[in-house]
């Protein structure tokens, strides 16, 4: 493991999680270590109940481990975190607010925004709208959610994640659910993004292309219970682009996490 | 052409079902205190019309009152009961009991405390009325997405953010689905408790006509809370739509559930 570990800002070490009672219930993560650096964006990938979504709650203090310790930003986690933005397949908006209102909806809530947001509306309003503008949707800002596609809605989940400049991102499978075409031009956003934001990236997904062109370093798990079996890095500079993908480096990467989790999967 | 038929349609089943009945009433020349034709029902309603008028105004008053208790009970302990799994557990069965028990057989309780008139037709009504509240608003509350729930716990919110942000909204087309059924409910429990224990209302009008052999009044009362039935219906519906219209056109599909007489 790398030098800076102390300055991780995602820390987890030997972290267990048993769901039901501890003899006869369902471990979903085993003896698990993860360092996550500031600004850095990683993707973890691993079979289907391995325990990817069940780290992500765990990350964000949505569940406490049964062992182990989890530490974000230097302090252990022992409730919901509050500083971390989360995404999922399925957008969730709420479907009586239209998309300005949907994407302003952390601001009602998190700490340092409710209290000031009554005072400030139109410039929280402005950078929604900046936020918009950048994923594309600035026209559908007064749309209903089932006035939109399914990529747009995913779109709207994401600057809803990133309206309170959250310090973490959590990302589950966020584009599973969608065509080749829309994906893959989300990773662009996404992309974009975050290297202008640098906020720190834990993504999820099933998808090794999206893995390797999003993310700095990729985490591969084995079956339930899940663990960390391989670190790998991916060198290449950002920005990626779509035709990189294609590359012969790429397309070597690919090929060989592919073989590492079909061992996995056995 | 097909405009038409939806506009026009329900009246002209309406206006051959009476043909129907009339025509049957003439040719098996059947007597007016066994089954009474709509002529002779409809000469009835116009000519008690006044007193008709007094008594369904008492019922509607007993039904609308019985109805604002069973929505601010049943608002509140739906609530309750959505937001509190201990709650939820130590009232399910008392609900259930509840609901269970045929209203018609509380009535006599009511009237040896209250004795006889407004406050047992009243209170019956909020009887009939409240459970499909309860269960509904609880229903709706359970529909949260867990994973919007981990999206707002991300980002600190408290359970009470979490009820007044997604709770609430979500449950309200549930909420507006049930008072429709309510309101009959509330109005059928109003004409039962009037039947059994009152001075007043068309329960008691109705009662009091059949012991006089008059038919074809009963029939006009059945045929005035018919009516009424449908009037307060449609008005909880409308509000319905203007309130959520959102619901029926999203995912969200409402189920309503309607409690027994
Ligand atoms: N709330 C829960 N209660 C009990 N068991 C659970 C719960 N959530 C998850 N599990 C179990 O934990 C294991 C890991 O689940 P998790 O959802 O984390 O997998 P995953 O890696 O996200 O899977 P997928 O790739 O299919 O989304 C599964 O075997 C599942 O059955
Ligand atoms: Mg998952």
């Amino acid at each position: 493991m790398s030098a800076t570990n102390e300055q991780a800002f995602v820390k987890l070490k030997n972290v267990d999680i048993i769901y039901g009672d501890n003899a006869s219930g369902v471990k979903a993560l085993e003896g698990t270590n993860l360092h996550v650096e500031k600004g850095s964006f990683i993707a973890v990938v691993g079979p289907s109940g391995c325990g990817k979504s069940s780290l992500m709650r765990l990350v964000t203090g949505l569940i406490p481990p049964s062992a182990g310790t989890i530490k974000v930003a230097n302090k252990p986690v022992n409730g919901p975190l509050k500083i971390a933005g989360m995404a999922f397949q399925n957008p969730t908006l709420l479907p009586w607010r239209n998309t300005l209102d949907n994407i302003m909806l952390p601001l009602e809530i998190v700490d340092g925004y409710r209290k000031d947001l009554k005072r400030n509306r139109l410039k929280y309003e402005e950078k929604a709208y900046a936020l918009l503008e950048t994923v594309g949707l600035k026209d559908f800002a007064m749309s209903a959610p089932h006035e939109l596609s399914g990529g747009m809605k995913q779109r709207v989940s994401l600057c809803r994640a990133l309206m309170h400049e959250p310090e973490l991102l959590m990302l589950d499978e966020p584009f599973a659910a969608l065509d080749a075409f829309t994906r893959e031009e989300l990773w662009g956003v996404l992309q974009k993004l975050w290297m202008e934001k640098r906020f720190t990236v834990i993504l999820v997904t099933h998808d090794l292309r999206e893995a390797i062109y999003l993310s700095q370093k990729i985490y591969v798990m084995s079956s339930r219970p899940g663990k960390i079996v391989i670190e790998k890095n991916v060198e290449f500079d950002f920005p990626r682009s779509l035709s990189d993908t294609y590359k012969p480096d790429f397309v070597a990467l690919v090929e060989e996490l592919r073989n590492h989790i079909s061992l996995e999967r056995q | 052409m097909n405009k038409h038929i939806n506009r026009f349609g329900p009246w002209l089943i309406v206006a051959s079902t009476l043909i129907f009945w009339e025509i049957c009433v003439l040719i098996f020349a059947i007597p007016k205190f066994v089954l009474p034709a709509p002529s002779a029902i409809i000469e009835s309603l116009v000519k008690w019309a006044p007193v008709i008028a007094i008594h369904a105004w008492q019922t509607l008053f007993t039904t609308l009152i019985g109805f604002v208790f069973a929505v601010l009970g049943g608002l509140g302990i739906g609530i309750a009961v959505g937001w509190s799994t201990l709650l939820y557990r130590a009232l399910y069965p008392l609900l259930i009991a509840f609901n269970s028990v045929p209203k018609v057989a509380i009535v006599p309780i009511l009237v040896i405390w209250f004795g006889i008139g407004t406050p047992p037709a009243i209170i019956t009504a909020f009887m009939l009325a409240f459970f499909p509240i309860v269960v509904n608003v609880a229903a709706g509350l359970a529909t949260v997405e867990p994973e919007l729930e981990d999206v707002l716990r991300s980002l600190g919110a408290s359970k009470k953010d979490i009820l007044l942000k997604v709770g609430l909204p979500s449950s309200a087309p549930y909420f507006f689905a049930a008072l429709k059924v309510a309101i009959t409910l509330a109005l059928v429990g109003s004409v039962i408790a009037e039947t059994i224990a009152a001075n007043k209302g068309i329960g008691y009008l109705m009662l009091n006509a059949s012991s006089r052999f008059d038919v074809p009044l009963v029939f006009a009362g059945l045929i005035v809370v018919a009516i009424m039935g449908i009037v307060i219906y449609e008005i909880c519906a409308y509000i319905e739509r203007r309130t959520t219209g959102w619901a029926t056109r999203g995912a969200t599909s409402v189920v309503s559930s309607a409690g027994g007489g």
